[in-house]
């Protein structure tokens, strides 16, 4: 929300204050202000002049001639609006000047004619900022006036602009909206000036219809329209009245210099009127041509099944629960959020049927929700305005017309529908817990100056429990508790002034859970220990990469409202998103190791999903064959597994293809258990999904289930004492059959041990190599060794007889030379 | 035949030998158990008994001298050797090193175990909740009830079961308080989701890592020291904050604490916003219905909780200015983090 320095000083006496030290005070004790811009300066030699000639030069080029006051000059104007300023004002910018974007303008010859200097736009001036608000603007979508091209003005006289304009030169804060969003206060000029008063200790002045004499802001007792209010509990408060003599103009200067100043678009006099209350008090009110209201009969109830067109030309289903402002036969606006078409105020309007009203907060907010519509009004309504404003807004409004309006005037009575105003609202506050909660001791005087300051009545001030009456404009969700009075305390006397103190704490065992601590050892084996990457990736699914994987989409947590469809749901595996970034990352190299530690989404009926912890493993690189990139894949767990220190891990090959994983290899890929516990799969990647990807290298992956490993895992890590006698190594190699797995040879030469098994102490796989077809050769080392003895040669070879027996007879295999 | 032959051929071949390992196998050949010096002694058995004492004699002699001139070469040999070796001038120590495969730590997982290091080291205890939450977790508790505009100001993700991606960490709050008995100190890290379109500066996944002390007394002031001694650590220099008014629901009173920028030093520069100071987390005392959700009650138990950007505080402290690495897994971008 834009807020202007000079609106500021028709609440507050801001003479001698600097502006950009009241934002700098209002950021840090009030709400932050996104920026501090100056605006309209830099225009010292700028002059409005009176366009006395226009004469088309080319299709695109005017000739205008112009007086200043003093002197008649020439130029060449290409705005296309240059025609339509004959006889009226325009901004004139002398050869020899820079204006405030840097841009210098020189006497130039344009198509033959010397040109005297240019006719700007407010663009060109740099009065427009940064555009128009956003959005809220309710009558956007039909604007269409002078401003589109150079800066028009009526009922003035040459002279220098700041003359002319005198409040031209200002300064704007960007207050940034969400920093107030529990301010139904501050959503005007009023509120914040009240603020600003009470940061510098200056009263705030009267309201512009608060005269002495009372005469201001006055209704005469002619009877008004007709109210019915169906719900009050949506509609708190209704007032209303009409207007006559009412003649739709262009507004004055002032007026659309303020309205400009803070982003508005004028428009005509009632309208930028309305829009003018609401930006000073934070009360937004609409105005009705009162011809259309259909028996004077002004009905607030709830949208029946209807529909109505909106002032932003869009035509709106109305629901049940929307709150509508009709007459007895149709709706006229949407209430709280945007007037409806058929009663707009209209060139040729006369009359002007006035609304300022309190509505229901979640209602308003609610129905623009629903409606999609997002309006300067509802985003105050949903605020929780303080209903006494609504009062001060309407005969704000009738003294401003009869102000600017000549003719115009209040015809009826201000009809105010409120039937139950709220009750005054006192919290109690002790002044011990103000000093306690911040920190700081804080005088009990300092407490009641900054609360009065703020607006609150204190009473109890003899017995120490203070009863402190919330004003009206912060009583209706703001100011309710004890805690709240003693952030107002704090925020006025500065937080900069509480010191920082240490909190005083009994010692107690640090404590670095068991799942933080095994995700630091997987983190630690994989980077350091692995020489692998850690990555991030969303919870979110890539769908593409799924739907390439020919992986299921459903039976995933879905969103409602996706950022994206490639985004709609959430993963139920790890590997996906690990192949997603692999793809990317191999238009650079071939060499990716990835990892990731996260959580997986299963969903559950009626609770929430389940949610696990793994670890997720790719690698794709270059190497000699599948065999090595499992090995070298395996060889990464194992060493995980014994980093977390689990046993080992049993590994049970994959029998089948897995529908909800189509990128496992059903015959190279394994499961495994660690004791009897499913802790994750590896596998090289399926040939269909390997085909499916753009991987420059073969890729294996794995992912593992951290919170099972943690359950079921973790062996203590015990010393062994070293061998005190010594070990005998002996080489074997079998010939053996080639579907014989290597872990089954492994596993034979153990028992084949028999009676000597126990002194079997090591068999390590060395090498295999493929013979034919059928059979191939594997090479073992195996280390014999006794704990009470050392061994003789012939006890080794008889054990290591009985292994080849043993071989022999279980799996077919034989001795190799 | 004779000693001196023997010697002599000896002597000769010693001084013939240029490479320690050929002394080596000269050794053997000479003096080992079937040596030619070695030999010679078989032939005092079978030698008259009258010339058994000199024969004797001049064998060990031999023996004596060939040791002698054995040794005398080994040492020339290797003294050469590493002369040679010192002297060698072509030896390159600018080649570049063979390292074994490094990897590498995503940045938030060092600056999070960082952070957790610290609060570690102060007492608190390190959580971990679920990334789907219920309503009740994510708002409700935290007394952000339906309809409340605070709802507006986090673009939520919600599951079509009507769930939520926490917008937060501090739904961990009330499952902290409702798990653990008071007084007590947790810190809780982890993702976080807004339903918010991506550009350099904006993610709709990003990390938070949420804090909160529960005791019967805490302060404002508590507050200030803990999150100085928090950034001043973490940032590895002591660093100034300010607390000014901010907004959150479930803390009264609520704040923004800014950083002094570290880049400008608080003189404005680009990255502060010419202001000075950067926005780095929000806090404040723990709203007494938040309390009350949580089972404590607030005339017994005060808290206070602070929730900071872990995804800004990454990219203050490497200088990443485009958010979408922290997510994106390029290696090139990974692999810069050990
Ligand atoms: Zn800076």
């Amino acid at each position: 929300m834009k807020i202007s320095w000079n609106w500021l000083s028709r609440h507050v006496d801001t003479a001698g204050l600097d502006p950009r030290e009241v934002g700098r005070l209002f950021t840090l004790k009030v709400a932050e202000l996104d920026g501090i811009h100056p605006r309209g300066h830099g225009l010292e030699r700028v002059r409005v002049v009176r366009v006395e000639a226009v004469e088309r030069h080319t299709d695109k080029l005017s000739k205008v001639r112009i007086f200043d006051g003093e002197a008649h000059h020439e130029l060449v104007c290409g705005a296309p609006n240059a025609p339509s300023a004959l006889g009226r004002f325009a901004v004139w910018v002398p050869p020899g000047t820079t204006l405030p974007d840097g841009k210098r303008i020189e006497l130039a010859v344009v198509r033959g004619i010397e040109s005297d200097g240019m006719l700007a736009s407010k663009g060109e001036l740099g009065l427009l900022g940064s555009g128009p608000a956003a959005g809220g603007d309710e009558h956007g979508a039909r604007a269409a006036d002078d401003n589109d091209g150079i800066w028009i003005l009526d009922g003035v006289s040459p002279g220098p602009l700041y003359s002319v304009v005198p409040d031209l030169r200002d300064t704007i804060f960007e207050v940034d909206n969400k920093a107030i969003t529990h301010r139904p206060d501050l959503w005007g000029h009023r509120g914040v000036a009240r603020e600003v008063g009470c940061l510098v200790r200056r009263p705030l002045k009267a309201l512009a219809h608060q005269s002495a004499d009372g005469t201001r802001g006055a209704f005469p007792t002619a009877e008004g329209p007709k109210v019915t209010v169906e719900d009050a509990e949506l509609c708190p408060r209704y007032l209303c009245a009409v207007f006559g003599g009412v003649r739709v103009e262009r507004s004055p200067l002032w007026l659309e210099t303020l309205l400009e100043a803070v982003g508005q678009r004028p428009r005509s006099n009632v309208v930028d009127l309305t829009n003018f209350v609401m930006l000073d008090l934070g009360n937004p009110i609409h105005a009705f041509d009162a011809r259309e209201v259909r028996g004077r009969h002004i009905v607030v109830r709830r949208a029946r099944d209807e529909a109505m067109k909106t002032l932003d030309g869009v035509e709106r289903r109305l629901a049940s629960d929307m709150l509508v402002i009709a007459d007895p036969e149709r709706p006229l606006a949407v209430a709280g959020v945007m007037g409806g078409e058929n009663s707009e105020i209209a060139p040729h309007t006369e009359e002007v049927l006035l609304e300022a009203a309190t509505f229901s907060a979640d209602s308003v907010r609610k129905t623009a929700s629903r409606l999609g519509l997002r309006t300067d009004a509802s985003a105050r309504f949903e605020k929780a305005l303080d209903p006494h404003l609504a009062e001060d807004a309407a005969r704000l409004f009738a003294h401003l017309l009869q102000a600017t309006v000549p003719g115009a005037h209040a015809a009826t009575r201000l009809v105010d529908h409120f039937p139950a105003p709220p009750p005054r609202h006192v919290v109690p506050l002790e002044p011990a817990v103000v000093s306690k909660r911040l920190g700081l001791a804080v005088a009990l005087e300092t407490i009641t100056d900054t609360l009065s300051r703020l607006g609150c009545t204190i009473a109890g001030l003899g017995s120490g429990h203070l009863e402190v009456e919330v004003p009206s404009w912060r009583a209706t969700r703001d100011l309710r508790l004890p805690e709240d009075l003693i952030e107002e305390v704090g925020r006025i006397i500065g937080y900069a002034e509480i010191p920082p103190v240490a909190p005083l704490v009994a010692v107690s065992a640090p404590e670095l859970p068991k799942d933080k601590l095994q995700e630091r050892r997987v983190r630690r084996f994989l980077t350091l220990g692995s020489g692998m990457s850690e990555t991030l990736s969303y919870a979110f699914d890539w769908r593409p990469m799924l739907e390439r994987l020919g992986a299921p989409t459903a039976g995933r947590v879905l969103m409602q409202h996706p950022i994206s469809a490639d985004l709609d749901g959430l993963r139920r595996d790890l590997v996906p998103n690990l192949l997603h970034q692999a793809e990317k990352n191999a238009r650079q190299t071939d060499t990716i190791r990835l990892y990731e530690v996260g959580r997986v989404f299963h969903p559950e009926a009626g609770q929430l999903p389940r949610q696990p912890r793994r670890v997720g493993v790719l690698i794709s690189e270059p190497a000699e064959d599948a065999t090595a990139s499992w090995r070298t894949l395996r060889g990464v767990l194992e060493g995980l597994l014994a980093a977390l220190h689990a046993p080992p891990a049993r590994w049970v090959p994959l029998a089948a293809e897995d529908p909800a994983r189509p990128w496992l290899h059903p015959t190279r890929g394994a499961e495994l258990y660690v004791g009897s516990a499913l802790a994750g799969v590896a596998s090289l990647l399926h040939p269909r999904a390997a085909r499916a990807l753009e991987l420059r290298r073969p890729a294996a992956v794995a992912e593992l289930d951290l919170d099972v490993l943690l359950a079921h895992g973790e062996a203590p890590v015990r010393h062994a004492p070293l061998p005190r006698f010594p070990a005998v190594p002996y080489d074997l190699a079998f010939e053996v059959s080639r579907v014989i797995p290597t872990a089954s040879v492994a596993a034979a030469i153990r028992e084949g041990a028999r009676a000597g098994a126990a002194l079997v102490r090591e068999v390590t796989w060395l090498s295999s190599f493929v013979l034919d077809d059928e059979r191939r050769s594997d090479a073992y080392h195996l280390v014999f060794r006794a704990d009470d003895r050392s061994l003789t040669t012939e006890e080794v070879s008889a054990h290591t007889a009985a292994i080849v027996a043993h071989l022999q007879e279980a799996l077919g295999a034989t001795l190799r030379g | 035949m004779s000693v001196e032959i023997v010697q002599a051929d000896a002597l000769a071949q010693l001084a013939a030998a240029t490479s320690e390992a050929a002394l080596r196998e000269l050794e053997v050949a000479l003096l080992g158990k079937k040596g030619a010096i070695t030999e010679l002694t078989k032939m005092i058995a079978t030698a008259p008994p009258a010339e058994r004492g000199p024969l004797g004699k001049a064998i060990n002699g031999a023996k004596a001298a060939v040791t002698q001139a054995l040794e005398a070469r080994r040492s020339a040999l290797v003294e050469g050797a590493i002369a040679a070796e010192l002297a060698d001038r072509r030896f390159d120590v600018t080649l570049p090193g063979r390292s074994p495969s490094t990897g590498s730590y995503h940045p938030v997982s060092l600056v999070q175990e960082r952070l957790e290091d610290i609060f570690v080291a102060m007492g608190f205890r390190v959580l971990d909740f679920y990334e789907v939450e219920d309503d009740f977790h994510n708002f409700e508790a935290l007394n952000i009830p339906k309809n409340h505009p605070a709802r507006d100001m986090q673009d939520t993700f919600w599951t079509t079961d009507g769930l939520v991606m926490r917008t937060h960490t501090s739904p961990g709050q009330i499952r902290a308080m409702r798990s653990i008995a008071p007084p007590f100190r947790a810190v809780f890290p982890g993702k976080v989701f807004r339903n918010e379109a991506i550009d350099a500066s904006h993610e709709h996944t990003f990390h938070q890592l949420e804090g909160l002390m529960v005791d019967r007394e805490v302060s404002v002031a508590n507050l200030i020291s803990t999150l100085r001694i928090m950034l001043s650590q973490v940032m590895e220099r002591e660093v100034t904050i300010r607390l000014r008014p901010g907004y959150f629901p479930f803390v009264e009173p609520g704040f923004e604490c800014d950083m002094q920028c570290l880049i400008c030093g608080g003189g404005g520069c680009r990255v502060c916003k010419h202001s000075g100071w950067v926005e780095t987390l929000g806090c404040g005392l723990v709203h007494p219905n938040v309390l009350r959700h949580a089972g404590l009650n607030p005339e017994e138990w005060q808290a206070w909780a602070f929730g900071i950007g872990l995804s800004r505080l990454v990219m203050m402290r490497y200088g990443i200015d485009d958010i979408r690495h922290v997510m994106g897994g390029d290696l090139r971008f990974l692999q810069q983090f050990v």
